[in-house]
């Protein structure tokens, strides 16, 4: 059994559950059935195994293959779509920790995951890394690559789930999840207790413990305990192992979390919200001019002509440093300016939280540019594909012209809207933020003036990037060696 | 707390200040997005087509080109005279005429000529053709726009605007607060 | 417990053999995959001019010039242009290449944006083989501030 950490008192920030999706005909039976993630995930299966597949043996030109127009159309746009409408979905039916059970019963001394990277440094880590390989190797150019990578996440989650008795790989290493974890707090499902006096007479705490057949939480969430969706895959397995029912998935007002609910003061938790919302940022500053014009500069005035270094230089001055940076000097500015004896990081706890629909805002606008111009563009891919295995069901020529989800003329104003609605949330977040720490309004305003300009600057560059034209660059006829 | 919003309002004019967007400044056929305006237009003995630069058309900078083909044939003609103007539709600056010739087209086969025009609003372009074949006019209307970028102005205001609303937010509800 | 282990035992050979049939499986369906895109005329010769000759977001000719092994051009093919951006999801852009009178190919093409494109040139020469080459363009915003010429 699961001991429980000693966790400071804090206010909760629970929704009320007035309607539970858990309880949705159907669905809700769907959801709450042993089998009923396994479904979903077996959905994913199979596209990844596709992108596998079509990856290593298909056209080696990305736009003409499953594993890039999946991986990096699709899968990026749907994934930030399904947290701002729903939640942590892919985490849900995330295939790759489908081996999941197969490598438990290979962990045979079930060890803990070492103590000292129970934290969201290696989250950050991993993130930098996946944007650092993605710039450096033009991942979205090579279906080759993107295969390897898709292999590379089974093999990452099968071996640390072999190794480790809970599941550090969702909690603590996987991009993706990071990723997730961070937007889902803008998410408007949450999951709660129905009655958190049944909880507390409780003995057996299934949720989290599991329970003769179904696991535990894997990032060991104790659901009367739940007051943020970070750390929540939505595996839905505390509402299959509760014994009395009492689990909910309950709507709530998708941005009251980050300013109700009450952080522990962690650098982590701070720089994987704020390092994620610059990160979006340096990821679409890759795709429009200056950026050819910054690698011009580091080449002739530094020397630094390598393109891998290049590109880690900027992710990590980009998406690190500065971010880190601003978020220790606004920090101390708003103390200053609040005159409150606090330390940096416990403000900067109670801050970043608002940087989560900024940085959705930005995410979105990007991802969704590339799922709006080219989420049609499956259709003659899994066309060609078919042709390629003798299947003409559908004529002898795909349609290479079918591409635009949306009309063009749409598109820069909805990024624009994107970028604008997430910068207001913020503003309204900090807002709201400020006037629970500080009921008078002049004191409010002072503390969260600094975090303010540092959200004004972050949306006029997001506008400022998505108003330049954009470029395509990759490694021209890359792919398998 | 006026210090404070002092100390705010110059940052932030400092921040709008460095922000404008900075133009293009190459200038050429073709440079800043092109765009065909005719494509295969009869034109007497002539198949006709012409491109404009940059998209949009902006003050002092409407470049053209010019694709002139044996309709019979089609031969792609490079001995024949091309004249290009510009005419003010909206009663704004003088009319303009200049030779389109091969020397600045990017497709040396081609036509291309520069008309500075001096005003926004819309232009009648006329391209008027001289050969051995015969004679011919094609024309089109184009609006011409002011350099400036109206999305590089958005980028800046829309936040700064929001900051000011959040300000004026914050000293309502100091007024409105229970003292 | 004996009898546990015995269906552990019997769950895990299941197992390997769904496993060993999947790849079987996978491995058979990989080798009847046949690439749409095979070029059957290696040893034609085709030449390419895109004008301007720095690409630059916006319409372009292409042009191309078939030749034999002897250096004589090759007439009456059927060609056809491919432009597809590196990035996935783009829309290609298409063209057919008409044949002249003076026997080069040639077709009008839009680049619609900048960076890095593949141009695909895929054609039945007369003798009903078929010819496939890929080309890699690079072209530049409209912000470029010099031209080749």
């Amino acid at each position: 059994m699961t001991t429980l950490e000693k966790v400071p008192q804090r206010s909760l920030y629970r929704p009320t559950p007035n309607l539970d999706v858990l309880r949705v005909p159907l669905l809700g039976r769907v959801l709450r059935w042993r089998w009923g993630r396994l479904v979903f995930q077996l959905v994913l299966l199979l596209a990844a195994i596709w992108v596998i597949y079509d990856g290593w043996t298909g056209p080696q030109l990305a736009p003409a293959n499953s594993a890039t127009v999946l991986a990096w159309v699709h899968y990026r746009g749907l994934v930030i779509l399904a947290l701002l409408l729903v939640g942590n979905l892919f985490c849900f039916a995330c295939p790759f920790t489908l081996p999941r059970t197969l490598a438990r019963k290979l962990s045979v001394h079930g060890r803990r995951f070492p103590r000292f990277l129970r934290n969201k440094w290696v989250s950050i880590a991993g993130v930098l890394l996946i944007f650092w390989l993605y710039e450096w190797l033009d991942l979205w150019a090579s279906p080759w690559l993107t295969a390897w990578l898709a292999l590379a996440y089974f093999v990452g989650a099968f071996a640390l789930e072999a190794i480790f008795t809970e599941s550090p790989f969702c909690k603590y290493v996987c991009p993706l999840g990071a990723f997730n974890f961070v937007h889902s707090m803008a998410s408007p499902l949450q999951i709660t207790a129905r009655d958190a006096a049944i909880c507390h007479t409780c003995v057996g705490k299934e949720c989290i413990n599991g329970s003769s057949t179904v696991p535990g939480c894997g990032t060991e969430l104790f659901v009367p305990q739940i007051d943020s969706n970070m750390d929540c895959t939505l595996c839905l397995d505390c509402a299959r192992a509760c014994p009395f029912d009492n689990v909910a998935l309950t709507p709530r007002r998708p941005w009251s979390e980050l300013y109700q609910s009450g952080w522990r003061p962690r650098w982590d938790l701070v720089m994987l919200v704020v390092g994620i919302a610059f990160l979006g940022l340096v990821n679409a500053f890759g795709m429009v001019p200056p950026v050819y014009a910054l690698q011009t500069w580091l080449a002739s005035a530094w020397g630094i002509s390598n393109v891998a270094l290049q590109t880690l230089l900027v992710l990590v001055a980009g998406a690190l440093l500065l971010p880190a940076l601003l978020t220790v000097t606004v920090a101390e500015l708003s103390r200053r300016l609040s005159g409150r004896l606090e330390q940096r990081r416990a403000i900067a706890a109670a801050y970043a939280p608002a940087f989560v629909p900024m940085s959705l805002g930005i995410w979105l606008a990007h991802y969704g540019f590339h799922l709006a111009i080219g989420g049609l563009s499956i259709i003659p891919v899994t066309h060609s594909f078919l042709l390629d295995h003798g299947i003409a069901w559908f004529g002898s020529q795909p349609n290479w012209e079918l591409s635009f989800l949306l009309p063009n003329g749409w598109i820069l104003p909805l990024q624009v809207a994107a970028v604008l609605g997430g910068f207001g949330l913020s503003l309204y977040v900090l807002t709201r933020s400020a006037l629970r720490r500080n009921p008078i309004p002049v004191s409010a305003l002072r503390e969260m003036l600094p975090w303010a300009l540092m959200v004004v600057a972050l949306a006029m560059v997001a506008l400022s990037i998505f108003n330049l034209p954009m470029e395509m660059r990759g490694t021209i006829l890359g792919g398998a060696p | 707390m006026s210090r404070a919003i002092r100390l705010v309002a110059v940052l932030m004019l400092g921040l709008a200040a460095l922000a404008p967007p900075m133009s293009a400044h190459a200038e050429g056929p073709g440079i800043g997005g092109r765009r065909v305006r005719l494509d295969g237009e009869i034109a007497g003995p002539f198949r006709v087509r012409v491109v404009t630069s940059p998209t949009p058309v902006v003050v002092e900078t409407l470049y053209l080109e010019v694709r002139v083909e044996d309709v019979s044939t089609g031969e792609v003609l490079t001995d024949a005279v091309v004249m290009t103007r510009a005419i003010a539709l909206e009663g704004q600056g003088a009319s303009l005429e200049a030779e389109a010739t091969h020397d600045i087209a990017p497709i040396p086969t081609e036509y291309a000529s520069h008309l500075p025009v001096p005003a926004t609003g819309v232009w009648q372009i006329e391209v008027e053709i001289e050969h051995a074949l015969g004679r011919g006019t094609v024309s089109f209307r184009e609006r011409v726009t002011s350099p400036s970028s109206l999305g590089g102005v958005l980028s800046v205001g829309l936040p700064i605007a929001g900051f000011a609303l959040l300000i004026v937010v914050f000293l309502w509800l100091q007024r409105t607060s229970p003292r | 417990m004996g009898m546990q282990r015995i269906g552990h035992s019997m769950r895990a050979s299941a197992l390997r053999v769904t496993l060993l049939a999947l790849l079987i499986l996978a491995s058979g369906i990989a080798c009847t995959r046949q690439n749409s895109l095979r070029d059957e005329a290696p040893e034609i010769q085709a030449e390419l001019l895109v004008l301007p000759l720095t690409p630059q977001v916006g319409p372009a000719q292409i042009s191309v010039r078939l030749s034999d092994t002897s250096g004589a051009l090759v007439r009456d093919a059927v060609l056809e242009l491919k432009g597809d951006m590196t990035h996935p999801g783009m829309t290609p852009a298409l063209a057919e290449a008409l044949e002249r009178p003076d026997g080069l190919y040639v077709a009008s093409m839009e680049w619609s944006m900048a960076g890095d494109w593949i141009l695909t040139l895929q054609g039945k020469l007369s003798d009903g083989r078929t010819l496939v080459r890929q080309y890699a363009i690079t072209v530049l915003g409209p912000e470029a501030g010099s031209r080749d010429r």
